[in-house]
């Protein structure tokens, strides 16, 4: 018998019949409830009562009257100074350090250090190193970069670039390396009840430093905050002993050199945790766009918007009118670099609030700067120079004030 | 016939006050007194004034090496060489001075006001940007001198010096660079004329009565209080050579002519900066269309200069005692 095609086809019914056989019942496996959600009250999201949203209709600005200058609303005549993410402070950590009223150490903690290499997440080195790829090489973006300039050359026309953009890639892997380190929530649980990411949080801080009045104001790209307080880095004795302690000089430069004047300013304190009163500020993470930023001008900003969480979080703790404060504050920071391949580490501790003078107790800063997660990447997508000691450290500034 | 010719007076006029009146386009030299030959004493503590400084709703300015446009004075307009450097900055910041890098477009060797080539050597070349530079070395007549640090030294696309980057108190400014300037260094300014010379570092400013006879110096006020106008090109200077009666210093100038000029001048102790600046070569014809020059046209013929030159009598010494008086006056008209 010759085998033709309709003898060749399958017998469909006894095929169905074959499969049915074993996937006809259906497993399901039982739901497992994380132990601390045990004792959480439900809310069922369909009895909630709705609220309507209404949006905010603002006149028409065609119509409205310009007013500038001392007829302003919010005219004071007493000048602010500005410090905005965007200014760049021209004597970097020196001139912050008097500003924040701030001792500096360049290295970590030691309960920081110690923390490093305490957690660990099952292939996080192979997890990040594919964050990398995704971040630089697998995006679908494809954008026109900016023009390729040669110093050198300046007449050199090179093709226009398409691609990933720096804002991109360093946002996918921030927002990346948060998430991997918030899966420690599998071997320490009480991270789903503690920890919490507010994403692009706008904080404003005023305060006083030898008689001007700064403003401080930015945003925090993924703040994640704590339900307990951080404990402080250093002992007593070490604020104690930071009287002795003399601010480095920047003479003939005034400290608020770059920051701008203005008279038109409302001085309220404003922070990404309005209704939480059981949150406190733990690690801020930020991505830096500022390409021409010195190392010592990015870890200045860091310390700038620790203090002035520090601040808001010490009026948030103990009133409005605190002089002194029964315990340290303390706020973890980490930056990113323009292109995310640069880390910089920051840990404050907020030891006084009087900026009168630059005599007494100082606070603390410690900087860990210049930590290079990856230095390239080949052209057929391989990370070269990965540093595995980057990630460790994001997990000890997690996990600590457990 | 009198109606017309009374209002074809007026209409002229009208253009003339309007040319004048034109903030953004007005020198900021004759906008003081004519006569008077040193400024009122508030020009002397107002801050750094720009040729494009105000905040007009026609916020247009120009930023000019060279001696002010001869159009806007009055007199017969003539096609100048030097017009090379000149750029129209779009826009002006509302807040006045500012250390950051403008941008800004070329004249493309077109007049601003009737907008006629003027000049046929101007056409392309790269974007540049433009930086307020400060001449306006200005310190306390009494007490303890300003004092300034150096943060860095920057190139300038619209001049042929460095520019430095100073810092003191609360401001920070552009000033033109000396040749040993470097980041780091602090330097002085000073009004104040003391009885026995100073002694005075390179990047120092002082009026020249407080300096010693001999003093190399460079960028140096005509006017008291009116900024430095001359030597700022590269690896330039000059020297006091003598003073005279009557409060005046005659310095000698780079093209050996002798200017007097008055004590309460300020000049800064030094050479300008770049001084290989003229022993740089273009390269190639094409290395000049980036700086934005068009090909001469023509054959010149160079001099050889085989007999020498003439020998003439030197000039006697350029007095500045008064600014220039502006050859129109400006009336106000009502209908």
């Amino acid at each position: 018998m010759r085998l033709t095609l309709p003898l060749q086809k399958q017998h469909i019914g006894n095929a169905f019949k074959r499969l049915w056989k074993y996937q006809s019942a259906l497993k399901v496996q039982e739901a497992k409830v994380p132990k601390p959600w045990v004792s959480m009250e439900i809310v069922d999201p369909i009895l909630k009562p709705k609220t309507r949203y209404e949006p905010f209709k603002s006149p028409d600005p065609r119509l409205c009257p310009k007013v500038n200058g001392k007829e302003h609303p919010k005219w004071n005549d007493k000048v602010a100074y500005r410090f905005t993410p965007s200014t760049k402070l021209i004597e970097g950590e020196k001139q912050a350090a008097l500003l924040c009223k701030s001792q500096v150490f360049y290295n970590l903690p030691e309960q920081l250090q110690q923390l490093t290499g305490v957690a660990k997440i099952k292939d996080q080195d192979l997890l990040v190193e594919n964050y990398i790829l995704q971040a630089c090489r697998w995006d679908p973006m494809y954008e026109r970069l900016p023009k390729l300039y040669d110093r050198e050359r300046p007449n050199r026309v090179f093709r226009r670039q398409y691609g990933i953009t720096d804002r991109r890639k360093s946002h996918v892997i921030i927002h990346n390396l948060a998430r991997l380190a918030s899966t420690l929530a599998g071997q320490y649980p009480e991270f789903l009840q503690q920890r919490q990411h507010i994403y692009n949080s706008y904080f404003s801080c005023p305060m006083e430093n030898m008689g001007d009045l700064i403003l401080i104001n930015g945003t925090v790209h993924i703040h994640i905050t704590s339900k307990k307080c951080l404990p402080a880095f250093a002992t007593d004795a070490e604020v104690t002993a930071s009287e002795n302690h003399h601010l480095a000089d920047i003479f003939p430069l005034k400290q608020t050199i770059d920051l701008s004047k203005e008279n038109i300013y409302t001085a309220e304190e404003q922070i990404g945790l309005a209704g939480r009163t059981d949150s406190h500020p733990h690690t801020l993470l930020t991505r830096n766009p500022h390409y021409t930023y010195i190392d010592s001008q990015l870890n200045s900003k860091a310390m700038m918007h620790c203090m002035a969480h520090c601040i808001i979080e010490a009026h948030r703790m103990y009133g409005a009118d605190v002089k002194q404060l029964p315990q340290p504050i303390t706020v973890q920071h980490i930056g990113v670099n323009h292109t995310g391949q640069v880390f910089y580490f920051t840990a404050f501790q907020l030891n006084t609030l009087d900026f009168s003078s630059h005599d007494g107790v100082k606070n603390f800063t410690w900087f860990d700067g210049g930590n290079e997660l990856f230095s390239d990447i080949t052209k057929d997508g391989n990370v070269v120079g990965y540093n595995p000691e980057v990630f460790k450290k994001v997990l000890a500034f997690y996990l600590n004030g457990l | 016939m009198l109606a017309s010719t009374l209002a074809r007076s007026l209409q002229r006029l009208t253009i003339r006050v309007a040319a004048a009146t034109q903030p953004s386009l007005r020198p900021s030299l004759t906008t003081t007194a004519a006569s008077s030959r040193l400024l009122p004493a508030a020009s002397l503590q107002q801050t750094p004034s720009f040729v494009a400084q105000s905040s007009a709703p026609l916020a247009r300015g120009f930023h000019t090496t060279t001696p002010l446009c001869k159009k806007l004075r009055g007199r017969k307009h003539k096609v100048h060489l030097r017009f090379q450097r000149r750029v129209i900055v779009t826009k002006m910041p509302a807040s006045g001075y500012t250390t950051k890098a403008l941008p800004c477009t070329k004249t493309g060797g077109r007049d601003l006001v009737t907008g006629r080539v003027v000049n046929h050597r101007r056409a392309g070349g790269n974007k540049v940007k433009f930086r307020m530079v400060d001449m306006h070395r200005i310190g306390p007549t009494e007490g303890e001198p300003l004092q300034e640090k150096v943060m860095s030294i920057h190139y300038d696309p619209l001049r042929s010096a460095k520019i430095a980057l100073v810092a003191g108190g609360d401001k920070k400014r552009f000033i033109l660079a000396t040749c040993n300037m470097k980041a780091g260094d602090i330097i002085n300014t000073s009004g104040h004329i003391p009885r026995i010379p100073v002694k005075a570092y390179e990047g120092d400013a002082y009026p020249l009565g407080a300096l010693p006879v001999g003093t190399v110096v460079c960028c140096v006020e005509r006017y008291p209080g009116d900024g430095g106008k001359v030597v700022r090109a590269a690896g330039t200077s000059t020297t006091i050579l003598r003073r005279v009666a009557g409060g005046d210093v005659i310095v000698q100038l780079p093209s050996r002519r002798e200017m007097r000029v008055s004590e309460r001048c300020v000049a800064v102790v030094g050479r300008v900066s770049n001084p290989d600046h003229d022993k740089l070569t273009r390269g190639s014809p094409q290395a000049s269309r980036w700086l934005g020059y068009r090909p001469k046209s023509g054959w010149r013929q160079k001099k050889t200069g085989y007999h020498g030159r003439k020998l003439r009598r030197p000039k006697p010494a350029r007095v500045y005692d008064a600014p220039p008086v502006r050859a129109y006056s400006v009336h106000q008209l009502n209908l």
